[in-house]
């Protein structure tokens, strides 16, 4: 079996040393966060790699925003991956979750996003009304 | 009227990525928070994740919601109201005389706790956000951006911005009183960055025994002219005997540096780290012989920053290899603190480092100088004590 690493943060070392990996054998691709916006390139990568067992590494799954759109991606590509960091915290793509939880979740956070966005334009306007006025 | 009270300092990190001990921001928090404490002050952190403080300080921390982590930049939205509720009964428990916030995109909880307690509030501005999400980054929502800042700016009784250069410009691009803004550039722990530390173990790791090491340290990215040493390497490894270029760091130009290297065939002649812990960059530092950091920026304005790893080459004692763009002059003075060169100069990097090999006196001196100037000017403690100055200037 053959792994490739899409490194988002954190050291490569590290993550595969937390989840038990041989680092040796683990083909390394520095991937920018910014690019996880571009579903395109991001599934034409994963693609290059069939066959291989496909990890994304973070320092801190915590705090690694845009999960749901890397299983997405993953789903896309026909592939199942893994999100995996330096503390060995794993977040595993898995069909069923993905379609009856992270989806729904996902669908609630667009919508809650929306009314977050035209509140917040609102409410921010006003407060720099009062703040900035004199 | 001076203060010889013990003050008892509030510390806001606000940054979602504040989630993270590595980088700049916890640095510099780190690095002032140790000084309070040496200074003999209380201090009282809150912070989005975990920090790595002094023992002595009071942590709380506020974490963003888990629930909207998928859309940039909304997440820090809610966050200014449930933080504030929380950070308002940290105030009540702890009384503290001042607050300090570093200044993060979409923010504006410094205002409300401002109106909300009356404290003084101490603003530390290190770049126009706008400016930097425009330039740098994916600019989503710019003018509740710009609002925010213009928020923070008018409500924060003193900013505090780390060049004269970025003083400048923030007056300009916020209309800000000159007098209210203060610029203490950022600054470096001189006892865990020290001349002494022995990088044996790290010359061992990656083989670099008996090697002279050019290194560079830092994000792989545009500004911090990674690509410039990726080009000069070839020089630099075929044309000075034994030397090999150290590369400490990752960074979005990961993939273009290795090209660089494979398309000049020395891949196999050059180190390249990956992210390292900030606790071991002083080890990684001691490593090396010279240091190099070809800032380069290619904007119609003054380069703002003053990137910490500066002051931390300087504490350390090594010769240092900069260009002389923005802020950067009042920090390296040619053949005096470093080796001064033209940014976006390849061949410059390359006949620096052959003159720095080739002239080790003046490797000596101005390495014991660029310490000297780190004792003196860029220490934590001068940068608190900066800060306590400006807190006397508002409360009389």
């Amino acid at each position: 079996m053959k792994f490739v690493l899409f490194l988002l943060s954190g050291n490569a070392q590290k993550i595969a040393d937390a989840n038990k990996l041989n680092f040796e054998e683990i083909q390394i691709i520095k991937l920018d966060e910014k690019e996880l916006s571009k579903p395109t390139k991001i599934v034409s990568l994963i693609k290059q790699f069939k066959g291989f067992k496909v990890y994304f590494g973070t320092i801190d799954n915590r705090f690694q925003r845009f999960q749901t759109f890397i299983k997405i991606y993953l789903l896309l590509s026909c592939s199942s991956g893994i999100i995996i960091d330096e503390l060995g915290q794993q977040n595993k793509f898995n069909l069923t979750r993905l379609i009856l939880q992270e989806l729904p979740l996902l669908l609630v956070e667009v919508v809650y996003s929306i009314v977050l966005i035209i509140y917040y334009h609102i409410k921010i306007y006003l407060l720099k009304w009062k703040y900035t006025r004199n | 009227m001076e203060i010889y009270e013990k003050l008892r300092v509030l510390f806001w990190r606000v940054g979602f990525y504040g989630a993270l001990t590595e980088g700049g921001v916890a640095s510099l928090y780190s690095g002032l928070v140790d000084a309070f404490v040496k200074l003999g002050h209380k201090t009282i952190f809150a912070s989005s994740g975990p920090m790595i403080l002094p023992k002595e300080t009071e942590f709380y921390l506020i974490e963003y919601s888990k629930l909207l982590r998928n859309f940039p930049e909304v997440l820090t939205f809610p966050y200014n109201k449930t933080s504030l509720k929380k950070i308002l009964k940290i105030v009540e428990t702890n009384q503290p005389h001042f607050f300090y916030l570093h200044h993060h995109d979409f923010h504006y909880g410094g205002a409300k706790l401002k109106e909300r307690t009356g404290l003084p509030f101490i603003l530390h501005f290190d770049s126009i956000e706008y400016w930097v999400k425009k330039n740098w980054g994916k600019l989503y929502f710019g003018n509740l951006l710009k609002w925010c800042e213009q928020i923070e700016v008018a409500q924060a009784d003193a900013i505090i911005t780390i060049s004269e250069v970025l003083k400048k410009q923030a007056c300009e691009f916020y209309n800000i009183p000159p007098h209210k803004v203060h610029s203490v550039p950022n600054g470096v722990d001189i006892n865990r960055f020290n001349p002494d530390i022995d990088g044996n173990e790290i010359r061992q790791k990656y083989g670099l025994e008996n090697k002279f090491v050019v290194g560079y340290s830092g994000t792989f990215n545009q500004y911090h002219g990674v690509d410039l040493i990726a080009k000069a390497s070839k020089y630099i490894v075929n044309e000075i005997p034994n030397s090999v270029v150290f590369f400490i760091g990752d960074g979005a130009l990961r993939e273009k540096v290795e090209e660089i290297l494979k398309a000049d065939g020395i891949r196999n002649k050059v180190v390249i780290t990956g992210l390292v812990p900030y606790s071991d960059i002083p080890k990684y530092l001691a490593a090396c012989d010279v240091m190099v950091s070809p800032i380069t920026h290619k904007h119609n304005d003054e380069f703002f920053g003053t990137p910490i790893k500066h002051y931390e080459y300087k504490a350390m004692g090594k010769p240092i290899i900069a260009s002389n763009i923005g802020t950067l002059k009042d920090i390296f003075v040619h053949q005096v603190n470093s080796f001064v060169i033209p940014p976006d100069s390849v061949e410059a990097i390359i006949e620096a480092v052959k003159h720095i090999y080739n002239n080790p006196e003046l490797s000596r001196m101005i390495a014991q100088n660029a310490r000297q100037d780190a004792i003196q000017k860029h220490s934590w403690e001068v940068n608190a004590r900066k800060i306590i100055q400006i807190y006397q200037q508002l409360i009389d």
